[in-house]
């Protein structure tokens, strides 16, 4: 499955639905008003008048599609969806989106020990204690993995605990 | 030993298909180029650097560089000449920037860590058979890794990769980046060298015959 | 008798990369030759041998067992860090050119629903001329990326209010 797939499936399954209805809603009375009354427009050839509606047919589900991505994404990444979703669909010209992408949180990883999953920078799981991302044993700042030294206060670090061989350490 | 020296025509064809994986982010791919390369990367690195903690420094740094820089290598490229060279400027800057001055000259004394341990020495294949053999073979073994630690670097370099990792003449001239020429001159004043050390050092003539 | 030390010296010069086996096979056809006469060469040649074959048996030396786990786990975590670097690119991408998209069909909206009105009004709002088109295009885009400044700077703030706690 490819990244593409597998991030169409974060859209909320309701999104989908809400896409036929705007379209229903808008685009349909659109072609039907606007093609039928107004004098330019009814001029084009017929194909181009069918492209124009498959357009924005494909546009209307796009758009939305997008916002319920911005939805879904958020939720995963525990930010605050709901504000997030509002300011996807009312900030204009699309800035709303563009701001959640630029700025929006790491994604989070299950811990290892309870499956909670919670803000993906903290190194402690909030509810059985593993330590998900050991910090800088100097001064416990959060340190990236690709870190050969702390870029806090220049410790040197251990090796990051790999995938395969994880054991999650109870902190006192 | 796996990776003690240049890889087998199939090797090679396993390389490039890694090479291929890893590009589409693989990380099986990546756990056995490592695999494949490490004990003659390490072994590289461990020679120009002569100093093992270094060297490790310098062998994680080299892979990172690799993951960073997969996307731009051309495919059809030599994947060792390109992974070596990667390696080669990292090592170059490391020196520049912590020891300047052992990048041409060479030492007068031999460093206390010389990089290289008994244990390997009984694995390879050697004709000597009796014990006193063995000892002589292994004490002429540390006289040479000791004289060629106190060469200058680039004379180490080509040393190493022409009789640990076995690349031929065209494959060093483009690791070290000089033409045909200069590789061919810098090994054969590099042998040259090494000789006059080992003749300087240890006079008793145990280089003059076998 | 000048022409014999000149090839002589070449040949000397040649003995070292013989051993080394770094000659072409010319070149190694030339030194067989000349080592079958020249006793000198035979024996500096033999003199190489066994520098030769010990930097050839050198022991590899072994990295600590812990490098290459580590030397993969930083690795792994920078093309996990690639990989989403180079999609959240693509994304952003795709976004943007959506945005302006979008930009344009809500102006196309707006000069539609506002002509329209505008021609319920009176017959001297309705469909303005040409050059006005892209003067009001610019203007309404300008008002948006104000409305979305506005909003990026409320966030910006709320966000470093939210930093200074954690």
């Amino acid at each position: 499955m490819s990244r593409f797939t597998k991030e169409l499936r974060v859209i909320p399954k309701a999104a989908w639905i809400v896409a036929w209805f705007a379209n229903l809603c808008f685009t349909l009375p659109l072609f039907i008003f606007v093609a039928s009354t107004d004098r330019e427009v009814s001029k084009w050839p017929r194909w181009g008048q069918a492209l124009c509606v498959c357009a924005m047919f494909l546009f209307m589900v796009a758009l939305v599609a997008l916002i319920g991505y911005v939805y879904g994404d958020a939720k995963r990444r525990q930010m605050r969806y709901v504000m997030w979703t509002l300011l996807a669909i009312f900030v204009p010209h699309g800035i709303g989106m563009i701001l959640y992408f630029i700025l929006r949180d790491p994604l989070p990883k299950p811990c290892p020990g309870c499956g909670h999953v919670e803000k993906a920078k903290f190194p402690f799981c909030p509810r059985c204690r593993t330590l998900l991302q050991p910090p800088c044993p100097k001064c416990d700042k959060p340190v990236e993995p690709t870190w050969a030294n702390c870029a806090y206060c220049g410790q040197q670090l251990p090796e990051p605990a790999t995938r395969a061989t994880q054991n999650p350490s109870v902190a006192t | 030993m796996v990776g003690a020296t240049a890889l087998s025509l199939e090797g090679l064809v396993a390389v490039d298909a890694d090479v291929v994986r890893l590009r589409r982010g693989d990380l099986n791919a990546l756990s056995e180029l490592i695999a494949r390369y490490q004990n003659r990367l390490y072994r590289y690195l461990l020679r120009i650097v002569r100093q093992p903690a270094e060297a490790e420094d310098l062998f994680q740094q080299t892979w990172l560089r690799v993951v960073e820089k997969i996307r731009s290598f051309d495919a059809s490229r030599n994947f060792d000449a390109w992974l070596f060279t990667l390696a080669r400027n990292l090592a170059i800057d490391h020196l520049r920037r912590i020891h300047p001055q052992s990048l041409d000259e060479p030492l007068d004394e031999p460093l206390a860590n010389s990089g290289h341990s008994e244990t390997v020495a009984d694995r390879i294949p050697s004709k000597d058979h009796t014990p006193l053999d063995h000892a002589l073979a292994a004490e002429r073994r540390t006289e040479i890794s000791e004289a060629m630690a106190g060469l200058p670097m680039i004379y180490r370099e080509v040393l190493t990769l022409r009789f640990e990792d076995e690349m031929k003449i065209e494959e060093i001239a483009q690791v070290t980046a000089v033409p045909v020429s200069t590789a061919k001159s810098r090994l054969r004043r590099s042998l040259e060298q090494l000789r006059y050390a080992l003749e300087a050092r240890y006079p008793g003539g145990t280089w003059q015959w076998h | 008798m000048a022409l014999a030390m000149n090839e002589h010296d070449k040949i000397r010069e040649l003995l070292a990369l013989a051993a080394a086996g770094a000659l072409t096979s010319a070149e190694e056809e030339q030194v067989a030759e000349h080592v079958r006469s020249c006793i000198a060469c035979s024996n500096e040649l033999e003199a190489w041998r066994p520098i030769a074959s010990e930097l050839r048996r050198l022991p590899t030396p072994q990295p600590s067992s812990w490098l290459v786990q580590a030397t993969l786990a930083r690795a792994e975590a920078k093309l996990t860090e690639q990989a989403e670097h180079d999609w959240n690119r693509r994304v952003m991408i795709v976004v943007v050119a959506f945005a302006w998209l979008l930009t344009i069909a809500n102006w196309l909206v707006f000069h539609f629903v506002s002509g329209r009105f505008g021609s319920l009004l009176g017959p001297q709002f309705s469909h303005t001329q040409f050059g006005q088109t892209w003067i009001s295009f610019a203007a309404f885009t300008a008002l948006g990326w104000l409305a979305g400044g506005v909003a990026a700077v409320l966030l910006a703030i709320r966000q470093r209010g939210e930093r200074r706690l954690a």
